[in-house]
Order: structure tokens, then C-alpha cells, then sequence
């Protein structure tokens, strides 16, 4: 999933890091690893492609996706409640 | 040493600063982040121009002392350019001008309270909430802050229009976040038909003193990325009438005094429809080394100078008359796929090209490229002489066109 979401927007050996520790990527802002806004607006096509979540954008708040954790948190919740 | 700012990018960098220094100033080169564009073979200096205007200009006084002008090429930072020029009192045009250009709603309203040519206006929405069925189509959806044609799209029944517009507000809440127009929302408009063309125009006190037509064929859609550009020898001084006037009542009607505007129209059953403007030059500057190359005449001093108070105080020198005397033109290339972009080259059937005089990358490896369309982005630009035996046939033009396409290798 990491590799789905980061894949191409990211350096390859970023994505290997955060793959071998996500919790210490948690936090780190996506500015930090190289995500500019042309790269942000892939990476949200992408969390909507790969998790059918759909974004409210009459009320989208930009922090909401800032973080690689958030990012990770919003793809994961949507998979977990499909299965519920 | 009369010192200059200029926003611009890499590819007009050497014409801009042989124009400047032909005039007796000196440009510093100004982008807004290290990320940009920069032509590091020239001085450059780096200004964060989306922050606080006023604290903008305290920082260039400081940094730079007395500046003569500021010239912006760069369709983001045109209306911030404008607010910091004020500030130090080197404001060339009215500031509700750069508004009315960089916002289509603006721009809109403005063109038909002014009586302007216009495709009709359908609408303006900053939400997504509206009834995708009360349109007739086919209809043209786009950003109200846009550029380079991004997110531009003809679309032909309700369900396309609701796609649309979720690409568009997703554009507008991720790449416009810098710029604070999240909710800038979008346009929908009347389709117009016809050949498509760009004028650039260099306005002194008012005045149009320099223009570049470029012909851009006739684009079908359903995206409208900027594709072919190219100065038309064969077109008629009806045709360059038809578009100029139509251009100057645009421009006139957003407040524009001076600085260079780059409209783009259509002419459909014989009447032109002005598509939009905007209050710089077109492709960052780029095309004004077809203007003179095409011509032989100083359109990049012209530009510079409408920019400058003293310039345009003391402008005495004649109009710059618009008779190319070659197709040259420029070509931003296509492409298939998205993401960090591997190799890139240009093969030797396109190096050897004798046609071929530039090739300009945008991009590097290394970087990323976005999904061609929906966003802010160009990958290569070509830039040469149309081959005379391709001129009279669309299709040929197009084969010639694809063949430049398939010659630039990107692997992601």
C-alpha cells in the first residue's frame, strides 16, 4: 500500500524507509519528502482511487493530508471499515 | 547600475537579460522558491513573493536598494508582483487589473458588462453543489484560477461535468493552496468552435505598442492543454484586424495601462470570441523569441520597458509592426503516463531535425510529472520552423506534431 500511495511522487529509498518504520515517518510533513502541490494533487487522486474514499472538497482542510501518517491513517480507516 | 527584477524561467533567461542590458539596466532574476525553473548561468536571487507584500518590498529595498522595475512573466505571482510593485511605487497598472486577469470570474463579468466577444456564461460556482443536469450540453468547464490550460475540458452530458468538476476542485485545493484560492471553484461557458489563436501584446500608456499573433489550429478537445503555437505568414489583414480589435476591447475593459497581456480567442462563423486573458507574457516569455525571430524586431526590449516608470514615461519609439516572415513556431510536447520521471532524451531523428532549433526541458529526472491536463505542467517544449510542405493540410501538420511527441523518451 505504501509503495501505491508513494510510489513515483516519492524517492525510492524514502519509500524503503518509511516501509521499515512507519512510526518514525509518522509525523514527518509530506513537504519534507519531496511531495510538492502538483505531487499533492496526485497523491489525492490516489488515496481516492485506492481506498474509494471520497473527499469533501466544499470543506477539504490541506493539514488533513500533511503528514505521511495521516495519509496512511485516512487509506487504512477506509479499507478497515469496508471489511466491517 | 539601474537595477531591474525579473520573474521568468529558464527559457527566456538570455533574451530577457541581452534586452535588459541593451536598455542600460541590470536584472537580478528573481523565482520564488529554489525549486523553480532557474537559470543558473545569471545572478539570481530568491523571494518568497506570497508572503506579505508590503514586507516584500522592505525586503528588496534592503537587499537591493532603488529598483527601477519589476517584470513578471509568471502567471502565479502576477497579482503579489503588482501589490510589492506599489509598494515601492513602481506600479504600472491599476491592481484591480491583475484580479480581473487572473480570475475568470472576474475576467467574465468584466467582458460582458464591457460588451466584450465572449463565449456565453453559464456559470460560476465555488461549490461543488449544483444540479450537473441543468446544463445543455456539451459545455466547457475550468478553474477559475487556472493556467496553462489546466483542467480545461468540453464536456458532453452530466456525468462528464460531475468528473470534471472534482478534478477541478481537487486541483484547486491542492496546487492553488499557495496562492490562497482554494475555493476559487470553476466556470462553465458556452463551447466555441473555430481556429484558435494567442495574441501577445505589449501596452505603453494605453497604448498596444507591440503584438505577436500566433495561430494554434483548431482544437477539438476534450482537453485543451497549450499545444502548437506558430506565427502564420499567410494570414490575412482582415483576419489580424478581426482578432486585434477584439483583443484591445478585452484588454482595455480589465483596466490594462501597461506590461504585456497574452489573450487567447477563438473565431467562430467569422466573429471572435475571446477565450481569456492574462497580465503577462505568454509561456513565461518563451514566445517573444518566435516574435523576433519571425520578424527581426525587439518585442523583449519592448516588454521590458512597459514595465519600467521611467521607460514608460519618456516612451517615444514607434509600434512594432506584426509581419512575420516565417511559420515558426512552439510546441509543447505531449505525453503519456505520470510520476518520477527516470530517463529523458530526445532522440537523434529530432536532434538532427533541421526544422528543430530548441528543444526546452521542463523537467529533469529526477522530478515528477503529473497526469497531463489536470494540472500545471509542462514536460518539453519544442521550438523550430514548420516545414513549408506541411502548411496547407491539418493532418500533416498534426503527423508533424506526433512525430515530436514520440522523438522526446520519457520512462517514469
Amino acid at each position: 500500500m505504501i509503495d501505491e500511495i508513494f510510489s513515483g511522487l516519492v524517492d525510492p529509498s524514502i519509500i524503503e524507509k518509511i516501509k521499515l518504520d512507519i512510526t518514525k515517518y509518522e509525523n514527518i510533513e509530506l513537504s519534507n519528502i519531496g511531495v510538492d502541490s502538483l505531487s499533492l494533487m496526485e497523491l489525492v487522486l490516489r488515496i481516492e482511487e485506492l481506498s474509494e474514499y471520497k473527499f469533501d472538497f466544499d470543506n477539504f482542510d490541506i493539514k488533513s493530508v500533511s503528514t505521511v501518517g495521516k495519509v496512511l491513517k485516512l487509506v487504512d480507516h477506509t479499507k478497515r471499515s469496508e471489511k466491517d | 547600475m539601474k537595477k531591474i527584477l525579473i520573474l521568468s524561467d529558464s527559457t527566456s533567461t538570455s533574451f530577457l537579460d541581452k534586452a535588459a542590458r541593451k536598455l542600460g539596466y541590470t536584472p537580478i532574476f528573481v523565482y520564488a522558491d529554489s525549486k523553480a525553473d532557474i537559470d543558473s548561468k545569471y545572478p539570481f536571487e530568491i523571494i518568497d513573493f506570497f508572503k506579505d507584500s508590503q514586507i516584500i518590498a522592505e525586503e528588496i529595498t534592503q537587499r537591493f536598494g532603488k529598483i527601477y522595475g519589476i517584470i513578471s512573466c509568471v502567471e502565479q505571482l502576477t497579482y503579489h508582483v503588482g501589490q510589492v510593485a506599489l509598494h515601492l511605487h513602481l506600479d504600472v497598472n491599476p491592481v484591480e487589473s491583475y484580479l480581473t486577469l487572473r480570475d475568470k470570474r472576474a475576467m467574465k463579468n468584466c467582458w460582458i458588462e464591457n460588451d466584450v466577444s465572449t463565449s456565453k456564461l453559464l456559470g460560476i460556482y465555488s461549490t461543488v453543489d449544483i444540479d450537473f443536469n441543468s446544463f445543455k450540453f456539451p459545455v466547457i468547464v475550468k478553474p477559475t484560477f487556472g493556467a496553462a490550460s489546466a483542467g480545461v475540458k468540453i464536456v458532453k452530458n452530466a456525468e462528464e461535468l460531475e468528473n470534471q468538476v472534482r478534478s477541478i476542485t481537487r486541483f484547486n485545493v491542492t496546487t492553488l493552496a499557495k496562492e490562497n484560492a482554494t475555493k476559487s471553484g470553476f466556470v462553465i461557458e458556452q463551447y466555441v468552435t473555430g481556429n484558435e489563436y494567442s495574441v501577445d501584446t505589449v501596452w505603453i500608456n494605453g497604448e498596444p505598442v507591440a503584438n505577436g499573433i500566433m495561430s494554434k489550429g483548431n482544437p477539438k478537445g476534450p482537453s485543451f492543454p497549450d499545444r502548437l503555437y506558430y506565427t502564420e505568414v499567410a494570414m490575412s489583414e482582415e483576419t489580424k484586424n478581426t482578432i486585434l480589435n477584439e483583443v484591445y476591447k478585452g484588454v482595455h475593459a480589465a483596466g490594462v495601462k501597461n506590461g504585456a497581456t497574452h489573450t487567447e480567442l477563438r473565431i467562430m462563423d467569422g466573429r471572435p470570441y475571446l477565450i481569456e486573458a492574462a497580465l503577462r507574457a505568454g509561456a513565461g516569455g518563451a514566445l517573444y523569441q518566435i516574435f523576433e525571430k519571425s520578424t527581426g524586431l525587439p518585442y523583449y526590449e519592448y516588454l521590458i520597458m512597459s514595465y519600467i516608470p521611467e521607460c514608460i514615461n519618456n516612451f517615444e519609439k514607434d509600434t512594432l509592426k506584426f509581419r512575420p516572415k516565417k511559420n515558426l513556431f512552439w510546441y509543447n510536447v505531449g505525453y503519456k503516463g505520470n510520476g518520477r520521471i527516470k530517463t529523458l532524451s530526445a532522440s537523434p531523428l529530432l536532434l538532427e531535425n533541421k526544422n528543430i532549433e530548441i528543444i526546452y526541458f521542463r523537467k529533469k529526472v529526477g522530478d515528477f510529472l503529473p497526469r497531463e491536463g489536470d494540472t500545471l505542467a509542462y514536460l518539453a517544449w519544442v521550438v523550430g520552423e514548420l516545414p513549408k510542405d506541411i502548411m496547407s493540410n491539418e493532418n500533416d501538420i498534426e503527423k508533424y506534431l506526433e512525430m515530436i511527441d514520440c522523438n522526446i523518451i520519457t520512462a517514469f
